[in-house]
């Protein structure tokens, strides 16, 4: 294996090769993002299956895996999403030492804020059900919050007065980009074609059975398709005659210049939404409220920054002489009950992973070795059964809109 | 972004609120639909990468309701229309 160089060192080697696709694999993934990449990595390294492509329209990690902000968390309100959540917390804190590659991963604590009673209840009712299901989740009083977090505005005269707030110690940041080149890299190694700029243009099925995935760079037949394409999942989905109940949203986030540390962890507020952290490399980073109507440009509206800024700044008094750098959206896939829907599809090898809408990143683990289970063994893990598209049908929901007070 | 409101000509889109792609009517046999029937009728909405129809509610403004036609990739608009025609004709 190439060893990986120290900051100036020259270095020749490549992360991965750049293959051209072959006219047959054992498994087909599209999308080379975050779950795509685990998905690869998960298949060869668990369960030795390397005939694997990964097909991406871009680059390679270029969709939301760069655009996310990088949040890793397990603090959802309901036990399926908890299980699922706290599983990938899991391996996420497997995967430095797994990967062999640093991918930054900060369990630096993440901390939502309550600015109301209402707030107040409802985080507390979350920190008890976190606690029941096994989840570290504390509730910090306005003093202790201050303590943790030193430049939030808990004064009593602020717009948005802090009531106290939730915390989860282990959860934290990781370095999204390194994630999937870390992922990338040994996909590669282990004999995973990764091939950018492929388009995928059509599925070749006959009597609801898949044969083949039809690419701008020709036909590649294959008895077994994972799609991890999050926004672009309704049109992608359609090429094979599947409609699905996902709407697509920029989700949009930004950075400030570099600053010197100031902020030991992840604020979060629900209230006013805005959630802020601070990169390893310095910069701010900031997220809020996907916008409001259907699009897939990967920019949004100037409203939402306007209004996340004006809010960040009323919580982080220190910011108001900070400069934004730059703003960008990812096109989240949004499902009707703010869940995923993973799993079979009426097309035998056609597998689904989407719906994740603004919290996919958290995911990226969990859902690879999901996916890997259930392309390798034809079954789909315990903990993803509930998160079945049948659930549309049944009426069982895991509706996390109302629970997580977040506009996902 | 600018939507044309029908009444108050070209406006921000902060002055209005989407309330998402035109929805079909609802069947007329909603007692004896199947649950996959109902399934799609509650949960299944547009999602073009392409032109759609919108309700666009003009909060800020006069408070009507449009149907506005959009393009999700390039934000085109292509025209604003009363969301209830027997209202434009008072």
């Amino acid at each position: 294996m190439t060893s990986i160089p120290r900051l100036g060192e020259s270095w020749s080697g490549t992360f991965w090769r750049h293959p051209e696709p072959r006219r047959a694999y054992d498994v087909v993934i599209v999308g080379a993002g975050g779950h795509g990449l685990a998905t690869a990595y998960y298949l060869s390294a668990r369960f030795g299956i390397s005939d694997v492509a990964v097909l991406d329209m871009g680059w390679l990690g270029g969709g939301n895996m760069a655009r996310n902000t990088t949040l890793i968390r397990s603090n959802y309100l309901w036990d399926e999403s908890a299980s699922l959540f706290e599983a990938s917390l899991k391996l996420w804190e497997e995967l430095p030492e797994e990967l062999g590659y640093p991918i930054q991963i900060s369990q630096r604590g993440v901390l939502a804020l309550a600015h109301s009673l209402h707030d107040v209840r409802e985080s507390q009712r979350r920190v008890y059900a976190n606690a029941t299901n096994g989840i570290d989740a504390e509730w910090l009083d306005p003093e202790e919050v201050a303590a943790f977090c030193p430049i939030v505005n808990v004064s009593a005269s602020a717009r948005y007065p802090v009531l106290g707030g939730a915390l989860q110690r282990r959860g934290g940041i990781a370095k999204h980009d390194q994630v999937a080149w870390a992922l990338a890299r040994r996909a590669d190694r282990a004999g995973v074609d990764l091939i950018e700029h492929c388009r995928v243009i059509g599925f070749e099925y006959q009597s609801q059975r898949m044969t083949g995935v039809r690419t701008s760079l020709g036909t590649i037949a294959t008895r077994c398709v994972v799609l991890c394409v999050a926004g672009h999942t309704t049109s992608v989905a359609a090429l094979a005659g599947l409609e699905l109940p996902i709407q697509s949203y920029p989700l949009q986030a930004l950075v400030t210049e570099l600053y010197e540390p100031i902020h030991p962890c992840v604020i979060m507020s629900d209230r006013v939404h805005v959630y802020v952290s601070q990169a390893h490399k310095g910069e701010l980073v900031m997220g809020a409220a996907r916008d409001a109507y259907l699009s897939y440009r990967q920019r949004g509206s100037f409203g939402i920054i306007e209004r996340q800024v004006t809010a960040a700044l009323e919580l982080f008094p220190v910011f108001a002489t900070a400069r934004v750098l730059r703003t960008w959206a990812g096109i989240v896939d949004v499902s009707p009950d703010a869940s995923p829907i993973i799993g079979s599809t009426p097309i035998e090898g056609l597998y689904l992973n989407c719906g994740w809408g603004t919290g996919g990143f958290k995911a990226t683990p969990i859902a690879g070795m999901i996916l890997a289970t259930l392309v390798a063994t034809g079954a789909l893990p315990d903990l993803a059964t509930p998160f079945q598209l049948e659930r549309f049908v049944s009426g069982a929901l895991i509706d996390e809109h109302r629970a997580a007070g977040v506009a996902h | 972004m600018r939507v044309e409101c029908v009444w108050c000509g070209p406006r921000d889109e902060s002055e209005f609120r989407c309330a998402g792609p035109v929805t079909e009517p609802l069947p007329s046999d909603l007692d004896s639909l199947t649950g996959v029937a109902w399934a799609r009728v509650l949960y299944q909405r547009a999602n073009p990468e392409g032109w759609v129809d919108e309700r666009w509610l003009h909060a800020a403004g006069c408070g009507q309701w449009l149907i506005v036609t959009r393009h999700t990739v390039s934000h085109e608009m292509a025209g604003s229309r009363p969301a209830r025609p027997r209202i434009a004709s008072l």
